[in-house]
Formats: C-alpha cells, sequence, structure tokens
C-alpha cells in the first residue's frame, strides 16, 4: 500500500462525489476504502437516538451480513465506537485475550474475518454510526491507512446526513435525475457546513424544530440543497431571522422567507 | 452511551438559567475571579505571561484548553482588548477560540464576509494593524460590519509554526488607537512565545492526533455555537448577550464555557453532545 493520504482523500471525494445521495454514496465510499486500506470489507452503520439504526452501506453482502450481527447481538466493535467515541481497533478477533463480544466474534470468526476496524462518525457535536473494516488476515491498520480511515469516517458524515434527512422531496437529487448532486467536492461541502454560522443556526433549529443537534444540522442542509444555496448561506439567513424552517415531519424543512 | 453527568441533571441547569436570566439582561461579573484576567488598567506583565505558558506547556498536550487559556493570556497583554485565536485546517480558516463574545462575533462577521485583517494576516503571514475602522478601506464592507458592533481598532499578528502560518491572534479594542507602538511590540513578544510554545506542544502530538485536536477544538466551538443558538431562539436575544449569559454562568460556577453550552444542548435534547476521543491504536 503506497497510496498517499492526498490520493486517498482524492479518491474517497470521487467515490461519494461520483454516486446518489444517501446509501448509493455510503456503498462507494465502502469500496473505495476496501480498495485503500488493505481491508476486505467495509460497512456504514448508523446508531442514530436509538431510533432508527442498522447497516446502511457496505462494499458486499458479506460485509453487510458482518454488520448487521451487531445489530442482532446488540454487541460489537462498531456499537461500541459509537459509545465511546472513539476508534475500536481488533488486531485479532481470534485472541485467547479477545473476550469484549462474545457472540458477534464467534459470528465474525465463522466468516473467516480476522481483523475489525470501527471509526466514529460525527455530526456536528454528536456520534451518529460507525464506519466499520473487516479484514480477513490479523494485524493492525498501518499507520496511513488508519488516518485515511479516519478521512473515510469524515466522509461518511455527508452520506448519513442525507439519510437523517430521509427521502426528502423537497431535495432535487431524488426526483430529477439531472440535478446536481450538490457533492461535487465532498471535502468543500463538510467544509461549508464546519463554519460558525452554521453550528448557532443548528442551535437555533434545535430549539425550534425541537430535533438534535444531528437531525437540525440535515434539516439546514437539506434545505440549502433544495434551494441551490451553501449550508453559510442558509445559516446567515436563520440567524438574521430571514428564513424560519418548519417544524413538519416530512423531514424536508421547508421555510418561508 | 450516554453518560448524564449526576451535577449536569437538566433541573440544575435550568434554575441556573433561571437565575442568570431573571433580569432579562445578564450582566458579567466584571470582578475577576481569574488571576489570568486583571483589571481593565492593569497590563498583564510579560515574565508573568511567559511563565504561565510554560504551565500550560508542563499541563500536557491539551492543545484545546492551551489555545482557550492563550486567547484569555493575549487579552490581558494589552488592557481592555478582546482576542480571537484563528487557525487553518485542511485549507479552511476557523477561529477555534476566543476570549470573548466580542472577539466571536468579530469572527463571525469576517467568516461570512470572506475577509478581513485576520484572514489577512494568516494567509499573508504579517502583521496587519487597522488604527481606526472608522478611515478603513481594505476589506469592503468590514470595517462597516465591524463600526456597527463597536470595534474601532484591532492587530492581527500571524502565529508562525517552523516556517508556516498555520493561523493568526487577534486583538481587537472598543476605541480607535487604542494600540500603542509599545502594546503592539509586547503582543508580538508574546505571540511569539505563544509560537514556541505551541510548537513545542504540537510536538508531542502526533499528525494523526493533532489533527483530531483540532477536531476536538472545532467541536467544542460547535458545541457552544449551538448553545448560544438555542439562547438566541428561547429568550429572544442576539449571538452577543447569549454568550455573556454562557459566560456567566461559567464564571460564577467555576467551570468550563463549552461544559455549561453542552448541559444546555442535553437539557434539550437528552443527549450530551461531546467531542470525539482522540485518535489512538489500541489493540
Amino acid at each position: 500500500m503506497t497510496v498517499s493520504l492526498e490520493a486517498m482523500r482524492a479518491q474517497l471525494n470521487a467515490a461519494v462525489a461520483g454516486a446518489l445521495p444517501g446509501i448509493p454514496a455510503a456503498n462507494e465510499l465502502c469500496l473505495a476504502s476496501v480498495g485503500l486500506f488493505g481491508v476486505d470489507g467495509a460497512a456504514v452503520s448508523m446508531v442514530f437516538d436509538g431510533t432508527s439504526r442498522g447497516t446502511f452501506g457496505s462494499s458486499s453482502e458479506t460485509s453487510r451480513r458482518l454488520d448487521e450481527y451487531q445489530f442482532t447481538f446488540g454487541e460489537g466493535p462498531c456499537l461500541d465506537a459509537v459509545a465511546t467515541r472513539a476508534p475500536v481497533m481488533v488486531s485479532d478477533l481470534d485472541s485467547p485475550h479477545e473476550w469484549r463480544w462474545p457472540a458477534f466474534t464467534g459470528a465474525a470468526l465463522d466468516e473467516g474475518v480476522r481483523g475489525v476496524f470501527a471509526m466514529p462518525i460525527m455530526i456536528t457535536s454528536v456520534c451518529v454510526g460507525a464506519l466499520d473494516l473487516f479484514r480477513d488476515t490479523p494485524g493492525p491498520l498501518e499507520g496511513d491507512q488508519l488516518a485515511g480511515a479516519a478521512m473515510a469516517a469524515h466522509l461518511a458524515s455527508l452520506t448519513l446526513l442525507d439519510l437523517i434527512t430521509g427521502d426528502a422531496p423537497g431535495d432535487p437529487r431524488h426526483t430529477d435525475p439531472d440535478a446536481p448532486s450538490g457533492t461535487e467536492d465532498a471535502w468543500d461541502h463538510l467544509a461549508d457546513m464546519d463554519r460558525i454560522e452554521v453550528y448557532q443556526a443548528t442551535g437555533m433549529l434545535i430549539s425550534q424544530l425541537d430535533v438534535g443537534p444531528a437531525e437540525a444540522l440535515a434539516r439546514l442542509r437539506a434545505h440549502a440543497i433544495a434551494t441551490n444555496q451553501t449550508a453559510s448561506q442558509v445559516a446567515v439567513a436563520i440567524l438574521e431571522r430571514r428564513l424560519v424552517l418548519e417544524r413538519d415531519h416530512d423531514g424536508t424543512g421547508r421555510g418561508h422567507q | 452511551m450516554c453518560r448524564p453527568d449526576p451535577a449536569a441533571s437538566p433541573s440544575a441547569l435550568a434554575s441556573a438559567f433561571r437565575i442568570v436570566g431573571a433580569g432579562g439582561n445578564p450582566t458579567v461579573d466584571a470582578t475577576p475571579s481569574n488571576p489570568l484576567t486583571p483589571g481593565p488598567q492593569e497590563p498583564l506583565d510579560l515574565a508573568a505571561a511567559y511563565a504561565e505558558l510554560q504551565n500550560l506547556i508542563l499541563d500536557g498536550p491539551d492543545v484545546t484548553g492551551f489555545l482557550q487559556q492563550l486567547a484569555t493570556l493575549a487579552s490581558a497583554i494589552v488592557p481592555g482588548t478582546h482576542c480571537g485565536i484563528t487557525l487553518r485546517r485542511n485549507g479552511q480558516v476557523a477561529t477555534v477560540v476566543s476570549s470573548d463574545a466580542v472577539a466571536m462575533r468579530m469572527d463571525e462577521v469576517q467568516y461570512i464576509r470572506g475577509r478581513g485583517p485576520c484572514l489577512a494576516a494568516s494567509h499573508e503571514g504579517t502583521r496587519i494593524e487597522v488604527p481606526d475602522m472608522e478611515t478603513e478601506t481594505r476589506w469592503g464592507d468590514y470595517a462597516g460590519h465591524a463600526v456597527a458592533n463597536d470595534i474601532r481598532s484591532v492587530v492581527s499578528l500571524p502565529l508562525t509554526l517552523d516556517g508556516k502560518t498555520p493561523g493568526a491572534l487577534n486583538l481587537f479594542a472598543t476605541t480607535p488607537h487604542a494600540f500603542t507602538d509599545h502594546d503592539i511590540a509586547r503582543a508580538e513578544a508574546f505571540t511569539a512565545q505563544a509560537a514556541t510554545a505551541l510548537t513545542i506542544l504540537l510536538r508531542h502530538v502526533s499528525h494523526t492526533a493533532l489533527d483530531d485536536e483540532l477536531r476536538e477544538a472545532l467541536t467544542t466551538r460547535a458545541v457552544i455555537d449551538q448553545a448560544l443558538g438555542i439562547l438566541m431562539v428561547t429568550r429572544k436575544i442576539g449571538a452577543h448577550e447569549a454568550f455573556e449569559i454562557l459566560r456567566h454562568i461559567s464564571q460564577t460556577t467555576n467551570r468550563k464555557v463549552s461544559t455549561i453550552a453542552a448541559e444546555l444542548i442535553q437539557s434539550l435534547t437528552g443527549h450530551p453532545p461531546e467531542p470525539p476521543r482522540p485518535l489512538t491504536q489500541r489493540s
């Protein structure tokens, strides 16, 4: 593996930007992760407010099944990564010292998996899921592979934002195949949300819409995409009280000026 | 997954907010409760500031805490000023810490407009001075917004680490010509020391961990800003007043602003927002 971090960054971006938002983008991100980090499978799990949870993207059926074991058994590295908001690195599931997840470990070993690496996925200030990497051989992730996996988990937050918003009718990408994906540069897209005004507006939405931080940001972003603005522009409109997003049940956060 | 802090029960927090909000217009306790923030007329001795910097390094590689203390120290170097520290990360500029709401508000204006002295100092690696905002013509309408926010003079000093410029230390004042040559010399000397201290600190953390630390610093900012937004809605106030509320509670309860902010969010959403832990590979 001699892929530079910059090359990883570009390839991960291309995977997410080239796919339809949501699950397809998560699947592509998993496939890219398999190619870049020397692992045999990848999956994106979502653990959001305890209500919507499960495996959303994966590189293969096996990876999906492995990831789902954690929800079946109620234990596993992904759930621990979310609970502790820290990466969980298992270089060998078959080690006699590995006793954390008896049911999951047995099932994973039956599938031929030895190494599992789970990276938490953060949206604003909350952990909403994990990127799980599975490998058939034991051993740790190498330095740059670990850094790359952290980048992939960061990008995965974009795909989970789409899922939190749901199949939003306000999002033209779901109805118009020619609509811009909104993620030509996924990194720029993330940077646009990593701003003071966006966080303050998110706080206003937490109060106005009675939702959590992740959903508030998802609403803000959905409105930005639907109205072809940046997250920053929408945030400023909310802060200046020119825009009020309505409390509704379809997750679109439709606004009126 | 959620481990609520027993001291942070929603009811305790709610009562804290009621007390503060009783008059509708909270006033910040002007009495210095912290040796790092001396009275308004009394500049902090540089030797004392350097000693404090060393203590901060010895406290361990907590980059966020270090930067926050750095901003507080710097605002005490020139009395009556407000300090914000800007850092570049992944090409994106973000203010990681502010000494108070005034500095925070100025940074906001700058990022929304996309230009201003702090961004210029950070990008060009040179000192930027604005003696009087009333006559300032660089950066378009930035000066007008600064005046509207009661900022009249600014000094932005690049924070140079290992020959690169990852950011700037910015001092804001509410009067024109607030910074004498002597003040600027002191601020520059302090910034140079601070850059050295920061460099030493950063050598203790790997690149991955550094990115994590900066991310944590930004996540902390996210928590504070979200709390400001909540207060802006529930109390129908602006960001400035909202920050003063958080700051007042922080001072009277001797806890971090970010902790108060996290409790406020938890009391509303039932979930504690917490920054991600540092990235460390374990077996």
